[in-house]
């Protein structure tokens, strides 16, 4: 693929077809511990979700030759990687692993590839066996300390305990040496590794994402699991247990881990860190938010929210807290998994890890139309308060109702978003802005040529693609401009917004260029249907 | 906060069992008059129902073992539970004893404690039945000892089918006309006051619309 890049905001003027371009200028993206606020929330702040952990940041490449191709590197060998840094560089050497254990433990882990191979079990034909199992583009485990199996996104934990052991032994290997296991590739397959304080999530893809955005991924995953248990009941049951089979207390939430993992396979906004807003009339969107404040003036609740479709209409919350974009994946992700809010006023405690990862809040859960499109919740401090906050919920819908809001809300559920046509530019194909202040982000309906299932997961991977190379921290790009064989790419990243354009591949660099200068000033003009710059405050 | 919860029910029931027992499914029986399938539930959900003059709150919570810490607040105040087991189940009998009826010692002191076989049709196929009779009804005296018993008419022990419809609104009259009675005028209003009648047919009971959706 020829690439051509620059580092400056406006115009390029010389090419580069090298692929170890160094960035000259200091990185936009910078590593900063930033505040959990809208207003800072930046990528990197996604990526080392830290807040509980803080692991010593090496970063290993193994890269083990796959038996199958003719690759002549050598056949165990660990090499820093420093474009996978997470910031924390050490000038410490790293030393070569190549011990008989780790290249037995990568044999054992690459049954993972090889059919020929068998796992214990001789009788019966595991699931784990099949082609089909194998061929899985992204296999996500999670293991206990104890190496204990936890969940898998394919097939039965109890068919996988010699992978997952191999895998605990993978870690505490590496462990044992003072240091961390961060990913390995063998073959096409990527081996990520999240280490956690009581769990290991293991991810096993030979598809498009790179190894930060995979890590990205199991983040989710794992506070997806701090979501349902909080971090102070995971820590207490492994304080007391080390053995614990910590499936018996996450019966019933596999789902939402299933959930979480398809909707990252499809949706753009958990790899940006930002959610999406549905279309609406700013004026609609801000008597929905007022007739919330209005209606809903409770002690100890914290955050009210109105979800349509996995888009956000609107969001109020009290003055010093905010809702980190990942928590609010995970409230949209608990929502879009479960069915069993339709029938019935729920009540059920939510923790929202980036919150605080030690307790619950309690969420009042309930649709406001009979559709059962949009969802309100309240979330509050107050375990007590469910019949306060039903009566909340009874006044805001009559007004919504009487307003005529709830009518907007599914007038525009109805329409789809909007066509790229509308932009009014020629050439471009696709696009997603997201707002780096506001943490949201939009982007037009799939078209042609991407409809069918295969295109779609072709343009989810060249959006990985892009957003992968202008943010690889040794050198983060403020714009990239690539020729593709079937499209040209162009990102572009500055401090307010990331924008990540598909063009036609005959397009050419000037015309991209004019063309995303007017897809900058057609989304300001859109900017107050689209997006949510301001949250309300109760 | 307790006014709250009085001031907005007169009566409140909590339905309690492991998780797919099909605590959901009976309530849904007995609210909407229908059989789907249910989700496992989050939580906890709220359903309030119309009996003559009174408003019965009731809570159907999940069954899964990591909410058990949270369900102080369902239980607390509760006049009437259900102990929801799965008649093909032992172990989700056992749960009953091990780890739902801890749980009710922040329920009102006179709570009435029905316990409730569920699934009966699934006896008629192949599976087979793994409490007796005996075991379940005196499980069921056991753990009333603190009403008087005798004044009930029958003991407070359940199989019923939500698939098939029977017995599930047996089981909420029975409570209601120990906790909340009405008088036959009311009683003309409310429809049927329930005694077990396995030949009666299938009462589709939603004469009031469930509160929301
Ligand atoms: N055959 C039969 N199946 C039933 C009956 N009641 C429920 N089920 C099935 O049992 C499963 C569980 O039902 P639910 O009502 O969701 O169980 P639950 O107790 O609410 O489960 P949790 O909410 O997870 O605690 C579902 O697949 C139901 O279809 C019944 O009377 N007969
Ligand atoms: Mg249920």
């Amino acid at each position: 693929m020829a690439e051509r890049k620059k580092e400056a905001d406006h115009l390029p003027t010389s090419e580069s077809d090298q692929d170890d371009f160094i960035e000259p200028d200091p990185p936009v993206v910078t590593n900063q511990a930033v505040a959990d606020t809208f207003v800072n929330i930046d990528y990197e702040d996604l990526v080392n979700p830290d807040y509980d952990s803080h692991p010593s940041g090496y970063i290993h490449e193994i890269v083990r030759q796959g038996s199958h191709d003719d690759d002549d590197e050598p056949r165990v060998a660990v090499s820093s990687v420093s474009d996978v840094s997470t910031g924390e560089e050490s000038s410490e050497d790293h030393t070569e692993i190549s011990t008989k254990e780790i290249s037995q433990a990568l044999d054992e882990v690459s049954k993972l590839q090889h059919p020929e191979v068998s796992l214990e079990d001789e009788e019966e034909i595991d699931e784990v066996d099949t082609q089909e199992w194998r061929q899985r583009k992204k296999h996500v485990f999670i293991l206990s300390q104890a190496g204990k199996p936890v969940y898998t996104r394919f097939g039965n934990e109890d068919k996988l305990v010699t992978v997952m052991g191999v895998m605990s032994a993978l870690v505490s290997f590496v462990q044992d040496s003072k240091d961390l296991v961060r990913f390995m590739v063998a073959g096409d397959h990527k081996f990520v590794f999240l280490v956690r304080e009581h769990l290991i999530l293991v991810c096993v893809s030979h598809g498009a994402e790179s190894s930060q955005q995979i890590l990205l991924h199991l983040s989710y995953v794992y506070n997806q699991i701090l979501s349902v248990l909080t971090f102070s009941t995971l820590h207490r049951i492994f304080k007391q247990r080390r053995n614990y089979d910590l499936r018996r207390l996450l019966t019933g939430a596999e789902k939402f881990l299933d959930n979480l993992l398809n909707m990252m396979d499809t949706e753009p906004g958990m790899l940006l860190g930002a959610v999406r807003c549905l279309p609406l009339d700013s004026q609609v969107r801000d008597n929905i938010a007022q007739t919330i404040v209005q209606n809903a003036k409770v002690k100890d609740l914290v955050f009210a929210l109105i979800l349509a479709n996995n888009q956000l209409v609107t969001l109020v919350r009290m003055k010093k807290y905010f809702l980190h974009p990942m928590d609010l994946h995970l409230i949209i992700n608990l929502v879009n998994a479960s069915e069993s809010f339709k029938a019935a006023e729920s009540w059920t405690p939510i923790c929202l890890p980036k919150f605080d990862s030690s307790g619950f809040l309690q969420a009042h859960i309930s649709y406001l139309d009979d559709r059962c499109e949009t969802c309100l919740l309240l979330l509050s401090v107050d375990r007590e308060s469910f019949f306060i906050l039903s009566e909340c919920r009874n006044k805001i819908k009559e007004r919504l109702v009487k307003y005529n809001a709830l009518k907007a809300i599914s007038d525009s559920l109805m329409k789809t978003s909007y066509s790229i046509q509308q932009c009014g530019i020629s050439d471009l194909r696709h696009f997603l802005y997201k707002s780096r202040h506001m943490a949201q982000f939009t982007s037009p309906e799939l078209e042609a040529p991407y409809l069918s299932e295969t295109e779609q997961e072709r343009l989810c991977g060249l959006y990985f693609y892009l957003h992968h190379r202008i943010h690889t921290s040794a050198r983060p790009l403020k714009i990239l401009y690539t020729v593709g064989p079937h499209e040209t790419l162009l990102g572009w990243v500055t401090q307010s917004f990331e924008l990540y354009a598909v063009f036609g591949p005959l397009v050419t660099k000037v015309a991209a260029i004019q063309a995303i200068n007017k897809l900058l000033r057609w989304v300001k003009r859109e900017e107050d249907r689209l997006f949510i710059p301001n949250h309300v405050t109760f | 906060m307790m006014a709250e919860t009085k001031r907005k029910a007169d009566l409140k029931v909590i339905i309690l069992g492991d998780y797919n027992v099909g605590k959901t499914s009976f309530v849904c029986r007995y609210i909407d008059g229908t059989f789907q399938t249910k989700e496992p539930t989050i939580g906890a959900a709220f359903f309030l129902k119309q009996w003559g003059p009174y408003n019965i709150a009731v809570w159907d919570t999940a069954g899964d073992e990591r909410y058990t810490g949270l369900s102080n607040f369902y239980c607390r105040n509760a006049g009437a539970a259900i102990l929801a087991f799965d008649m093909t189940s032992v172990s989700s009998f056992e749960s009953l004893w091990a780890r739902f009826i801890p749980l009710l010692d922040s329920a009102l002191e006179n709570c009435i404690k029905v316990v409730v076989g569920m699934k009966l049709d699934l006896l008629d196929s192949d599976r087979t039945r793994e409490i007796t009779i005996e075991e379940a009804t005196k499980f069921s005296r056991e753990i009333n000892s603190n009403i008087d018993i005798s004044h009930l008419p029958k003991d407070p022990y359940f199989e019923t089918s939500s698939l098939k419809g029977s017995n599930v609104t047996e089981v909420f009259e029975y409570i209601f006309n120990h906790c909340v009675p009405l008088t036959d005028a009311e009683k003309r209003v409310a429809g049927n006051t329930g005694i077990v009648d396995l030949s009666k047919p299938v009462n589709d009971g939603a004469k009031d619309k469930k509160k929301c959706c």
